[in-house]
């Protein structure tokens, strides 16, 4: 199979203006960056990153912050039916919060789902263009 | 569910919904509605809302086909929901 081209102009973010789903998509977004998180909001970003970086068509976040995390949100990014209670518990011994765990394992699969419906968007677009 | 938060921990509306499942049905809520109803504000009330338009709302796709679609996603990902 060949190698997935990196789309370096696609965004994974939901543009409100593109229509009514897009707009609860970026509201979504925002209420997971925003405030009401528990983990930093770098974290979250960084986790919402990696989460559409594993599909190959986004690029990994230059921030390596997730310490103790880092293998869990790999693992929920690319294949979360592996994660083990053994995950969880090496991210707790390592000083995250459950609250914590839980905003990074949200924005990491917001990550991935987005990037999946841009990637999917684009070629839907890529083939009406040669229509 | 590994994280006890989104299995014990919900505002009390919500808490009064799943006394109300588990009186009608006699099952236990399950935990997908658990995850929505933990923190709602932060991620399950956003997230009801934009899974409520892209499974019901307009689309050239009907709600069954949506339906379908989401099953053989959630199977290439081994999720069981």
């Amino acid at each position: 199979m060949a190698a997935p081209v990196q789309r370096q102009a696609l965004s994974f973010e939901p543009d409100a203006a593109d229509g009514r789903s897009a707009a609860a998509g970026r509201k979504l977004l925002d209420c997971v960056l925003g405030r009401r998180g528990r983990a930093e909001r770098a974290r979250r970003e960084e986790a919402l990153r990696r989460g559409a970086a594993a599909t190959g068509a986004f690029p990994e976040p230059e921030d390596d912050g997730l310490g103790a995390a880092r293998a869990l949100v790999d693992k929920i990014a690319r294949h979360a039916y592996r994660v083990t209670d053994e995950d969880i518990a090496e991210a707790r011994a390592g000083g995250w919060s459950e609250d914590e765990l839980f905003d990074v394992t949200v924005a990491t699969a917001l990550g991935a789902g987005f990037s999946r419906r841009a990637i999917g968007r684009d070629a839907v677009a890529r083939w009406e263009a040669r229509q | 569910m590994r994280l006890s938060g989104p299995d014990t921990t919900h505002p009390l509306p919500k808490r009064l919904i799943h006394w109300i499942i588990r009186r009608k049905s006699g099952a236990e809520v399950p935990d997908v509605v658990k995850t929505l109803h933990h923190r709602p504000r932060f991620f399950g009330n956003a997230f009801s809302k934009l899974a409520e338009d892209v499974m019901r709302g307009p689309s050239d796709w009907s709600q069954g086909d949506r339906e379908v679609m989401a099953a053989l996603v959630s199977s290439w990902n081994q999720c069981l929901f």
